[in-house]
C-alpha cells in the first residue's frame, strides 16, 4: 500500500475523532479546521515511525491532544463567537431528518460545552476518555500514571455530570 | 442506572456528531506543505541575498578581511541550516511524546527562541556598531575610490540592520506570549498532580 493511500484510509477512519478533539479547543468552525489540518500535518510526518498498527488510534488521539494542548497562536485570542453557527454548520452536512439533528446537537453541544469548561488538567483526560481510550492508554499518552489518569478521570466525569445534570 | 450505563451513553453521545468532509484534506495538505517549502525558500534566498553582500564586500576591496568575514558567514549558515534540519526531523518524534514531556520540551525552545530574538533586536545594533568601532580603528575599511559603492553598501548594510531589529523585535514578542501561555497550561495540567 502507498504511503497516500494508507493515509487516506487513516484519514477516513479518524477525521472524526481528529475533529472533535480539535472541537474541544477552539469554537469558531475555520480554527476547528485549521486545528484539524495541524493535526493531520503532524500525523502525516509522525506516521512512518509508527511501530504498530493495533495502537494506530491512541497514537493518533495523542498528536492531536499533543498538537491541540499546545497550539498557542490562536491562544490569546478572545473566544467570543457562539457555538450554535460552528455546530448548525457541521451539523447540516448530514442526511438525519431535522428533529434528529436538533435532539443531537443540543446533546452534543451540552455535552462539547461541558468539557470545554474543564480545568485544563482534566479537559485531555475526559476528551480521550471520551474517544475510547482505555485508563492505560491515556495514562500514557498525558505521561501520568494510572492512578492519577483514574482519579482525572473519576473527577472529570463528576464534574461533566454536573454540568449535564444526572437526568440526561 | 450503573456508572458503566452513564459513561456508554456519554461516549454514544459524543461519537455522535456527523463525520467532516476529508475529501479535499490530503490536497490541503499538499498545499500546505508546498507553501511551507514556499517560504522556506524566500528565506535562503534572503541569507543567500547576505552572504552574496558580505562575499562582494570583501571581494571588491570593500573590506581588507581578506575572506574572514565570508568565512565566518557561510559557516555560521551552513551550521544553522544543518541544526534547521536536525530540528525539523525531530519535529515529528516530539508531538508523539507524552503531553507534559512534550509542554516541557515546548517550553524550552520558546525559551531558545526568545533569547534568539533578543540576540537579533539586541545584538545586532551592538555588533553593527562594534563592527564599525574597529574598522575606524584597524583601517580595514577602504575607503576613497569606490565612495559610491561604499554607500551603496553602507544603505543596504543599514536597511538589513533595521530589517533584522524589525523581526527579532515581533519575535520576542511572540515568544514571550507563547511561553506564558505555556507555562501557564504546564501549571495547570501539574495542579491537579
Amino acid at each position: 500500500m502507498s504511503a497516500v493511500s494508507r493515509m487516506e484510509e487513516i484519514v477516513e477512519t479518524h477525521a472524526a475523532m481528529v475533529r472533535r478533539i480539535a472541537s474541544v479547543y477552539e469554537h469558531h468552525r475555520d480554527r476547528v479546521d485549521d486545528l484539524a489540518q495541524e493535526v493531520w500535518i503532524a500525523v502525516w510526518r509522525a506516521v512512518p515511525h509508527l511501530q504498530s498498527e493495533a495502537s494506530l488510534k491512541a497514537y493518533i488521539a495523542r498528536i492531536a491532544q499533543n498538537v491541540c494542548v499546545t497550539h498557542v497562536r490562536r491562544a490569546v485570542r478572545q473566544r467570543t463567537e457562539p457555538l450554535s453557527q460552528a455546530l448548525s454548520d457541521a451539523l447540516t452536512d448530514s442526511a438525519p431528518p431535522v428533529e434528529e439533528v436538533i435532539f443531537q446537537s443540543q446533546r452534543l453541544r451540552n455535552l462539547l460545552e461541558a468539557v470545554r469548561v474543564l480545568p485544563d488538567g482534566l479537559k485531555p483526560v475526559a476528551s480521550l476518555f471520551l474517544e475510547g481510550l482505555s485508563i492505560d492508554e491515556i495514562a500514557v499518552a498525558l505521561g501520568i500514571s494510572n492512578a492519577n489518569a483514574s482519579v482525572r478521570l473519576h473527577r472529570a466525569k463528576a464534574a461533566l455530570r454536573l454540568s449535564l445534570g444526572d437526568s440526561s | 442506572m450503573t456508572d458503566a450505563d452513564r459513561d456508554d451513553r456519554l461516549l454514544t453521545v459524543w461519537q455522535s456528531g456527523p463525520r467532516p468532509d476529508t475529501a479535499t484534506l490530503l490536497q490541503d495538505l499538499a498545499r500546505q506543505t508546498q507553501s511551507q517549502q514556499r517560504q522556506r525558500g524566500l528565506i535562503f534566498a534572503l541569507l543567500g541575498c547576505v552572504s552574496v553582500l558580505v562575499i562582494f564586500a570583501e571581494a571588491s576591496g570593500g573590506l581588507r578581511t581578506h575572506g574572514f568575514l565570508s568565512l565566518v558567514w557561510l559557516t555560521g549558515l551552513t551550521l544553522g541550516a544543518l541544526r534547521w534540519h536536525k530540528d525539523r526531523q525531530t519535529r515529528s518524534e516530539i508531538l508523539c511524546l507524552d503531553t507534559q514531556r512534550l509542554l516541557q520540551v515546548m517550553i524550552r525552545r520558546a525559551k531558545r527562541g526568545l533569547t534568539l530574538a533578543r540576540c537579533l533586536y539586541a545584538g545586532t545594533p551592538v555588533g553593527a556598531l562594534a563592527g564599525y568601532a574597529i574598522t575606524q580603528v584597524t583601517h580595514i575599511s577602504v575607503a576613497g575610490t569606490h565612495k559610491q559603492l561604499g554607500l551603496f553598501q553602507s544603505v543596504i548594510g543599514a536597511m538589513l540592520l533595521v530589517v533584522m531589529i524589525g523581526v527579532g523585535l515581533m519575535t520576542a514578542r511572540a515568544r514571550r506570549a507563547e511561553l506564558t501561555i505555556l507555562t501557564q497550561k504546564k501549571q495547570a495540567f501539574e495542579k491537579d498532580l
